[in-house]
């Protein structure tokens, strides 16, 4: 490295488009839906093993939400269309940039 | 073909008959059990989702009236198809959801989670309301428990 000068290191910059920023599926508590209910939604709509519904499950009653799927808009939007026809409190939610 | 094969009081049964029919008729003529999140942005696919969503509400509530109605409902065994069974499942949701809107409105959120309700009501119309909630969610829990016994969750 040169004494008479010096070199910047300019940051890295990671600015994600608002397209790019993932969507995230959440399901909220609420008082009326069975715990077992809400676990067997859980594998029917996403297809998950009995202990990761039931961890989602769990995070639902005790958080008040649980996250249970991120990816694309519409995919999220499709997701949460079925949850909300099985009468789950479903909404989708961009992340944050 | 499933079979849902329940014996119960003839009480019991006209009591499902009235508030689970008022119910299931109210939400078969309108509206949703709850308010639904719809796309923001884009006012014709809000309007399409709601309706898919009504809908398919009005095809479950149906199968939920068509079972209670049935002649042998409460006295023996009711053969639905496994379709039917997913439907009367989303229905009693639904109908249960409206419930707590309407009769149990009155009736604190934690209580009816946390399943701790006393019987020991004077109002005999919440009584009745009361009835149906809890007689709906073990008709649920016990489809559930029958599904996960034949693996029919997929």
């Amino acid at each position: 490295m040169s004494e008479s000068s010096e070199t910047v290191l300019k940051p890295e910059l990671d600015i994600r488009t608002e397209k790019d920023r993932p969507w995230r599926v959440i399901v909220l508590n609420d008082p009326v839906n069975l715990m077992s209910y809400v676990l067997m939604v859980f594998r029917r709509v996403f297809g998950f093993e009995q202990e990761r519904a039931r961890k989602h499950m769990l995070e639902v009653h005790n958080d008040g939400r649980s996250t249970l799927w991120q990816g694309g808009r519409e995919h999220a939007e499709m997701y949460v269309h079925q949850l909300q026809e099985w009468q789950l409190r479903a909404i989708i939610e961009q992340d944050d940039a | 073909m499933p079979d849902i094969s329940l014996k119960m009081h003839p009480g019991l049964i006209a009591v499902l008959n009235d508030f689970v029919s008022s119910c299931a008729n109210s939400l078969i003529e309108k509206g949703l059990a709850q308010s639904v999140q719809t796309p923001e942005d884009d006012d014709d696919l809000a309007e399409t989702w709601y309706e898919h969503l009504r809908e398919a509400m009005r095809r479950d509530c149906q199968q939920i009236l068509k079972l209670i109605r049935a002649p042998e409902f409460g006295r023996g065994p009711v053969s639905v198809s496994e379709e039917e069974m997913y439907g009367i499942l989303r229905a009693c949701s639904a109908v249960r959801l409206r419930l707590r809107e309407t009769s149990l409105s009155k009736i604190p959120d934690e209580a009816l989670e946390n399943g701790d309700l006393s019987m020991d009501i004077v109002d005999m119309d919440l009584r009745r309301a009361l009835s149906a909630y809890v007689f709906l969610a073990y008709l649920q829990e016990s489809i559930v428990e029958a599904l996960d016994g034949r693996g029919g969750y997929a």
